[in-house]
């Protein structure tokens, strides 16, 4: 009998899917007996576990569930203390379930999984590792193209080796070696608490007090999607990390991409596809839409007032103008000049003086095209890309982000940092 | 046994599913063997063919499949020659294979013939218990359920058919010993009738309404009601035991429709619900996306340059001028003024030194406009748009998202 285990965090019920569509993964993959142990909280609907019960039925395999908020709500709220303020904003509490299966589920050892994991490979061959000796196995960040030194603060600060930092996505627990190291644990917790650079509480915590204990395991066990995909990659048979789903470098409904279609090949067997899956992706679509033919009208109706302006980086004018089609008389501020945000403050007053507007009619105002500032944010790494087409791919981008939204839960995606290159552009718009 | 019978004509491989959600919807409403009868031709590709074979064997039913290209090769070429006006309407050629299914057909007294767009949300054995005695066939005059609309069909404007025994031939119960030994009046009679006459803009449904509409069978609207009409009538919709039409596409992704949900209710029951079916609908969403997008970089283009001028009926007047905050000197043309299209015309073509103006043509005929301007050599997206998209949100229409479940 193979165990694994799932932490869920259901807040508007869309999320159950994505450990559902991980469970149908393993469940394709293994001629072995499974018993699934599902770590969930009072989030988990009737429907949800239904389902859950139904598709492991379906494979004549087995699911427990366990309610941390009956079982351990003192534990969780233990945890919850050490976390830094800033952590809890943008993660689940869902991910750090993981950090008390030792203390809950009554076997000796067991496989954690994200539910952003598709295991397309016999499970056993990840269960068949010999983890006597060691606290867990994990799979070691670098080898899905990471840099330790740059992306994770212990090992620039040189408190995990940086062979040693590992994914906390895909583990091997040794229950009766994680119980005796609780002592260990609870330093790390203390450790962490304290520590400003903590992005990633759990996988920080596990890697403080275990990454020089862990067994390493090679990358077919916890293989990066992102990474894969980069390397151009063609799917094989090892153990898939769909991680960032929610910020459009994971999964999206672009099947001409294999690894989305592996995705979606499990998904469509799970219990979780139907009816239900089209009517909230109709939704998501018709939304967006209204949201785009609301933002033309609104650019008809502000054109028929104002005058365009453009505010762009130097090396960009020429590529702005063909765009556009932008006249000679028409205004483009030259992001590279010293004064650029007060001509802009100037034009868009023009009452209080400002240099271009003046010439317009006097009802006139200069509007300064967002699309020409979304360009100048871009520019840098594409400088003569045109500004549109940078435009349009982020909003592609967007808007597939919104149907895989609405697959997912929608709430969560808005809960998401704004990238830096959103922020960037309101800073300087509001400068 | 029962037999039921399907045309298909599959240009792109992406209306195959909708012959299938048919099929669906009669298997799951019945108790009965069934054997589908699919008169299809040479787009018809292996892997649909595949799915139809996988859908029947699912519900332990039987299908036999028809390549009318094969079997018919001299009707087909005569009907592409001698019709071809079928060819660039909104039919496809296959609406006229239901006129070949007594030759064709392997089935002894009777068959029902059913259009894609229909789903049996009842038992088919209902109609397949009609008796027919020694009429052709059995089916429901349009004016019972409720089409009040004739003026487009020339067999009643010209008064060879009586309206109220005009047949819709999306669904009937065909008497095949009846129909096997009237064949020639199908085809020297109604099919020579409608191939001279250019006004019959209903093929095969002509030509069975020129042959048989005093002498069939009238079933009651129930077996065959018209989803558009039943949407207006029935408010709030409720979905009953009947047999639902679905024609002129009225079906669309917004499922909070009791029809729509119907429809995709058998859907997600076909084989063709799948992981392909988000990845087409996908496609065909990131194409409205930036069609989109173009027409906003395009307003961004014209409105840099040209001034706004508005093309709409007089009571409209108020509610344009609040829906694009229209200025005082800004340019409204009344529709209901006799020279309406010569000031369109004239501001159109400014004088040397005014910029020229782009207009938002506001009008239910927008089509009728848009051809006049492009006979005056006005180029549409530039010189004149059609205003109704920009605001179809704010006046509550639907979101466009038929051409999203055709690509699926």
């Amino acid at each position: 009998m193979i165990h694994i285990c799932y932490g869920l965090y259901d807040r508007d019920g869309h999320y159950s899917k994505f450990v559902g569509t991980s469970m149908t993964s393993v469940f394709e993959n293994t001629g072995q007996r499974v018993t699934v142990h599902i770590l969930h909280d009072n989030t988990l609907t009737v429907g949800n576990r239904d389902k859950f019960i139904y598709l492991a039925g379906k494979y004549g395999q087995r699911v427990e569930f366990y309610n941390v908020e009956l079982l351990a709500a003192d534990r969780i709220e233990k945890i919850k203390s050490y976390m830094p303020e800033w952590t809890k904003q943008s993660f689940s509490i869902g991910s750090i379930y993981r950090l008390i299966i030792h203390e809950i589920v009554r076997v000796n050892k067991i496989i954690y999984l994200d539910s952003d994991i598709i295991v397309r490979r016999d499970i056993n061959s990840l269960w068949k590792f010999n983890i006597d000796d060691y606290p867990l196995a994990a799979i070691p960040e670098c080898l899905n193209g990471m840099e330790p030194k740059k992306n994770f603060w212990l090992c620039n600060l040189g408190i995990v080796a940086d062979g040693d930092y590992f994914n906390s996505g895909v583990l091997v627990l040794n229950i009766e070696r994680l119980k005796r190291n609780e002592e260990v644990l609870r330093r790390g917790y203390e450790f962490i608490s304290t520590r400003r650079e903590c992005q990633l509480f759990d996988q920080d915590i596990l890697n403080y007090c275990l990454a020089a204990a862990a067994l390493k395991l090679p990358a077919e066990f916890n293989s990066f999607v992102r990474w894969e995909r980069r390397q151009g990659s063609a799917v094989g048979s090892k153990i898939y990390h769909f991680i960032g789903t929610f910020l459009g470098e994971g999964l999206s409904f672009n099947l001409d991409d294999p690894f989305n279609r592996l995705y979606f090949d499990y998904f469509t067997k799970s219990p979780w596809f139907g009816l239900e899956t089209l009517s909230n992706v109709s939704k998501a679509f018709d939304e967006t839409s209204k949201a785009q033919r609301a933002s033309t009208l609104n650019l008809i109706k502000v054109l028929g007032r104002k005058e365009r302006a453009f505010f762009t980086e130097h090396h960009n004018i020429p590529a702005l103008k063909a765009l556009f089609e932008i006249g000679d008389h028409e205004m483009i501020v030259d992001a590279s000049n010293s004064d650029a945000l007060m001509k802009i403050l100037n034009a868009l007053r023009p009452t209080r003086g400002g240099v271009d507007a003046r010439r317009y009619s006097s009802s006139s105002r200069a509007i300064t095209s967002r699309s020409g500032i979304s360009c100048s944010v871009n520019s840098s790494s594409r400088a003569s890309t045109s500004s549109m087409q940078c435009r349009s791919s982020r909003t592609s981008s967007a808007c597939r982000q919104s149907l895989t939204r609405s697959f997912a839960p929608c709430k969560t995606i808005r809960r998401q940092p704004r990238s830096s290159a959103q922020r960037e552009r309101v800073g300087e718009v509001s400068a | 046994m029962i037999h039921i019978c399907y045309g298909l004509y599959d240009r792109d491989g992406h209306y195959s599913k909708f012959v299938g959600t048919s099929m669906t919807s009669v298997f799951e409403n019945t108790g009965d063997e069934i054997t589908v009868h699919l008169l299809h031709d040479n787009t018809l590709n292996a892997d649909n063919r595949d799915k139809f074979i996988y859908l029947v064997g699912k519900y332990g039913q039987q299908i036999k499949f028809y390549n009318v290209e094969v079997l018919a090769a001299d009707r087909i070429a005569h009907i592409k020659n001698n019709l071809s006006s079928i060819l660039q309407s909104n039919y496809s050629i296959a609406t006229l294979y239901r006129l070949l299914i007594p030759s064709l057909v392997k089935a002894d007294a009777k068959v029902i013939y059913i259009d894609a767009d229909i789903i049996a949300n009842r038992d088919v054995r209902d109609i397949w218990n009609i008796p027919l005695n020694d009429h052709p066939l059995a089916a429901m005059p349009e004016f019972a359920c409720g089409v009040k609309f004739s003026v487009d069909k020339y067999l009643i404007t010209s008064g060879a058919v009586v309206g109220d025994d005009y047949i819709n031939a999306g669904l009937m119960l065909l008497n095949l010993k009846y129909l096997r030994e009237h064949e020639n009046e199908i085809w020297d009679k109604g099919y020579a009738f409608v191939t001279k006459h250019p006004e019959c803009r209903y093929f095969d449904q002509d030509i069975l309404n020129y042959c048989f509409s005093k002498n069939y069978v009238k079933l009651t609207p129930d077996f065959n009601r018209f989803v558009d009409i039943e949407r207006v009538h029935h408010k709030p919709c409720v979905v009953r035991p009947h047999i639902y039409h679905f024609l002129s596409n009225s079906f669309n992704a917004d499922l909070d429709d009791c029809f729509n949900r119907l429809y995709f209710s058998y859907f997600v029951k076909t084989p063709w619900f799948g992981a392909d079916a988000f990845g087409n609908a996908f496609k065909a969403v990131e194409n409205s996306f930036r069609a989109q997008q173009n027409s906003m970089l395009s307003m961004i283009r014209l409105l840099g340059k040209r001034d706004r001028a508005f093309f709409t009926e007089h009571n409209n007047i108020p509610a344009v001028k609040a829906l694009f905050e229209i200025g005082d000197q800004e340019m409204i043309v009344d529709a209901s003024n006799s020279d309406a299209l010569m000031k369109i015309l004239n501001a159109l073509r400014p004088l040397n030194g005014q910029r020229k103006k782009i207009f938002f043509i506001f009008s239910g005929n927008y089509l009728a406009f848009k051809n006049f301007l492009v006979s005056q050599k006005f180029v549409e997206g530039i010189d004149f748009v059609n205003a109704m998209p920009f605001v179809s949100h704010i006046l509550g229409m639907p979101t466009e998202s038929h051409s999203i479940v055709r690509a699926m």
